[in-house]
């Protein structure tokens, strides 16, 4: 069954963050920019991955972690994959948003780094990549290489792709409760082209992934997509530890 | 393993006998007669942890004396604080509460009274929790995530049993579960039982009991033989079921060596003699030495001719007799009944069910498709100019609902990355080497047929933006690869390298006029490749040293021939 390798230590699972970083986010929610909170529920769901990576006193490095911030241009904000001990340690900076969304210029970023790694690769989880955006996106349509990253296929399974659309306003009825919500299972529930867009992009939430969500108190559906619509701090949380969710050995 | 003595220095027939593994080193197959029983036991730890030296957060605890056998099986839960604390506390003492009940006559008793017990022990145990020193070296991140940790508690999953032959009082089988540890019970009659729980119950230092204790007994003389084990011996549990002790240490080594390895615990009691295998095979005139024949091959032993070894059930029939058996748990004593279930509480839990050995992949192949020579190679494989780089495209596959697309920076496709596509055409990504090699394959359903010879693509050195195979070959009339080729590529190859000299022959091709000879280097800043044309199948050149790939191709003055096979050459 694909999405069943489990994590550990010599078979660490990447996770490839592309965050949006263009001016729109420097937009306040409750006091905190859109930025800030990223970056701080980032850390939160680090912290929850090395959680998920003791065994007894010591962590086990059973992920690796490459953060992309992007605008105009795309900024590896790690230097490269990261295992989440070291993350954990060195944490996540702080970005200041300003310019254009080039999102297409973020999953080539992305597209290239798994294509460099998929020697180490091979007898891992299948990689996943967390796409967080508020917006539109400018300049070229990303669906061709995100397309081509789905495509993309290890003996785990295809690369997937996930979507956090930082919008209020992305779902015919907004999610009230992250706990309570079912997920997206067609576009027909998304109010915007733009959340439409991201669905396109989005890939099926695997069996293994929602057991693991489903233990964590969540009532995501079968065949929901990976795609998070909602600007509350609880659904960014519940986006982000949806992208932690390899199944690691417990 | 250390072995203590309660009460009397002398084997089970006074004093009561325990015997723990140390968790800290792997434990290997070991034998124990113990009373009226054979026990074989064995500890060992994930690979992870063996690479750092750390304990196992599996354990066992078997105690005996001459009329009465304990035993405990425990996987301690590692996202709880260091869950190897409660897997130790949670044996021991399980072990020890198990000998001093004063009956088994019911199962609703024996879960009641052990759910009682363990929420008491929990008591117990959490002050060991609160106590426990966590190491001064590690970062205040892992520190904070500890103490959040130990405020949660520790957590082990649970199974255990408790077999008392004929003395004072009846003699019974009685065994409980929590969580998904699990238990196999062979009874007289060669049927087995599988009993295990949901992978979200455990015992907890902070609640006790989550979830339900279940529990079954039966009459010593109904059961043949029970095995308890934590889910790290999946992956060989038919091995442990039938092979010896020595083939099946060297099986259980080689599976702790896998880099996803998990913990393994294992209690391996039989009640009648010959109820698990030897320790070592049988080797009378005429036997069957399959089992160390098959551990050669790596094959899954059939033991249908093991005389000693009791007949497999597959994994399929188990499988089977749950779905059809998936009844409530039994309440009272089954003695003089017959049923075989399987828990139905495990029925509910995918986790167990994919844990079945029989079902899961093997390691490293989880998707990978049948192959099947049968099926037509993609053909007329090119490349042309596409809006953002190139693409490559290939006449479609009638039986075909995909196609496998590999792409690699060498001929050979040591290291590809692999696509999956439902169309005949593919965008290709930039890689950032000079030359590209592709190949497709055709997929139908869950086979795959062979790969197509590679297409060598120079991204630098286009063949222009057409996309038909004609206006590509007056771009570059001699392409790397071409499909209309006829005349065969030439075989036979030899090589011979002297310093700073390569000296090639090869077999003559019939029909051909002349050779095409490309070389190509090996670099990061290769040279552009080097073509030559001669008249005889033989070359000898002068090279740098280096590493090189050599083709070779018939031409006449009709068309070109195909190109051979790449053949590495090394000039030192």
């Amino acid at each position: 069954m694909p999405y069943t390798t489990t994590a550990t230590k010599n078979t660490p699972a990447l996770i490839i963050y592309l965050l949006d970083m263009s001016s729109s986010m420097s937009a306040e929610i409750d006091g905190r920019t859109k930025s800030d909170l990223i970056t701080g529920t980032l850390m939160q769901v680090a912290r929850e991955m090395v959680l998920r990576s003791m065994k007894g006193t010591v962590p086990s490095p059973r992920y690796r972690v490459a953060i992309y911030a992007y605008n105009d241009t795309v900024r590896d904000i790690l230097g490269g994959p990261r295992p989440i001990t070291e993350l954990i340690e060195i944490g996540v900076p702080a970005m200041k948003p300003n310019g254009r969304t080039n999102t297409f210029a973020a999953f080539e970023a992305a597209e290239q780094l798994l294509i460099g790694e998929r020697a180490n690769l091979r007898n891992c989880p299948a990689p996943l990549v967390c796409h967080l955006t508020d917006g539109a996106f400018n300049g070229s349509d990303p669906i061709p290489v995100v397309n081509r990253i789905q495509q993309m296929t290890f003996p785990d399974g295809a690369v997937l792709v996930e979507n956090i659309f930082f919008d209020a306003n992305a779902l015919h009825h907004p999610v009230t409760d992250p706990y309570e919500w079912q997920g997206v299972t067609s576009a027909g529930e998304l109010a915007t082209v733009t959340a439409s867009h991201l669905f396109e992009m989005s890939s099926l939430i695997p069996e293994s992934y929602l057991d693991l969500f489903t233990d964590r108190g969540y009532k995501v559906q079968k065949n929901a997509r990976l795609l998070f619509p909602g600007d509350t701090p609880e659904m960014i949380e519940a986006a982000f530890t949806m992208s932690g969710m390899t199944p690691t050995t417990d | 393993m250390s072995e203590t003595t309660v009460q009397d220095p002398d084997n089970c027939d006074n004093g009561r006998r325990r015997i723990e593994p140390d968790p800290a080193r792997r434990q290997p197959l070991q034998r124990h007669e113990l009373g009226p029983a054979t026990v074989r036991l064995m500890l060992d730890r994930s690979s992870d942890s063996a690479s750092r030296n750390e304990e196992t957060q599996d354990f066992l605890v078997v105690e005996c004396t001459d009329s009465r056998l304990c035993f405990a099986v425990t996987d301690g839960v590692g996202s709880s604080f260091v869950g190897e604390l409660a897997a130790r506390i949670l044996a021991r003492h399980v072990t020890r509460w198990l000998f001093q009940v004063p009956e088994m006559s019911h199962e609703r008793s024996l879960s009641s009274e052990l759910s009682a017990y363990l929420r008491d022990l929990a008591a117990e145990a959490d002050k060991v929790v609160a106590r426990f020193p966590i190491p001064e070296e590690r970062s205040a991140v892992v520190v904070d995530v500890l103490e959040q940790q130990r405020a949660y508690g520790s957590e082990a999953m649970l199974v255990c049993g408790r077999i008392d032959w004929p003395g004072d009082g009846p003699a019974r089988v009685g065994l409980a579960w929590l969580g998904d540890a699990h238990l196999r019970v062979q009874l007289h009659d060669e049927r087995v039982v599988d009993l295990s729980g949901r992978t979200s119950d455990r015992w907890s230092t902070k609640h006790g009991a989550r979830g339900e204790v279940r529990s079954r007994i039966w009459a010593t003389s109904e059961v043949r033989r029970i095995t308890g084990y934590s889910d790290g011996l999946i992956p060989e549990l038919d091995a442990a079921v039938e092979l010896t002790d020595s083939d099946l240490e060297a099986r259980l080594l080689r599976l702790a060596s896998q880099s996803a390895s998990d913990d393994i615990a294992l209690v391996d009691i039989a009640l009648r003699p010959g109820a698990i295998p030897p320790p070592t095979p049988l080797r009378a005139a005429g036997s069957d030495h399959r089992s160390s024949e098959a551990e050669e091959r790596g094959d899954d032993v059939k033991a249908a001719d093991k005389a000693t070894v009791t007949g497999p059930v597959s994994a399929a029939a188990r499988d089977e007799q749950r779905a059809k058996d998936n009844g409530p748990a039994a309440t009272g004593s089954t003695q003089g009944r017959d049923h075989v279930t399987n828990d139905p509480a495990a029925d509910d839990q995918p986790a167990a069910e994919s844990k079945n050995p029989s079902e899961r992949p093997a390691e490293g192949d989880r998707i990978s498709p049948a192959n099947d020579d049968t099926m037509i190679v993609p053909e007329s494989l090119r490349w042309h100019a596409a809006d953002r780089g190139y693409a490559i495209l290939w006449d479609p596959v009638p039986e075909a609902d995909a196609y496998s697309v590999q792409l690699a920076d060498d001929p050979i496709f040591s290291n590809p990355v692999e696509y999956h596509v439902a169309k005949t055409t593919f965008a290709l990504p930039s890689m950032p080497v000079p030359q590209i090699w592709a190949r497709v394959r055709a997929r139908a359903k869950d086979r795959a047929g062979p790969w197509s010879e590679g297409l060598k693509l120079a991204p630098r050195d286009p063949p222009g933006s057409s996309d038909t195979h004609e206006k590509s070959r007056a771009a570059d009339p001699e392409p790397a690869h071409s499909a209309l080729a006829s005349l065969k590529a030439p075989s036979g190859l030899e090589f011979r390298t002297r310093r700073g000299q390569l000296a090639l022959r090869w077999h003559a091709v019939e029909g051909a006029s002349g050779y095409v000879v490309e070389i190509e280097e090996m670099s990061r800043s290769p040279r552009p490749p080097q073509r030559f044309k001669v008249r005889r199948p033989q070359i000898e050149l002068s090279l740098r040293a280096g590493r090189y790939y050599v083709w070779l191709r018939a031409s006449s003055p009709e068309q070109p021939g195909s190109w051979s096979d790449p053949r590495q050459v090394q000039i030192d």
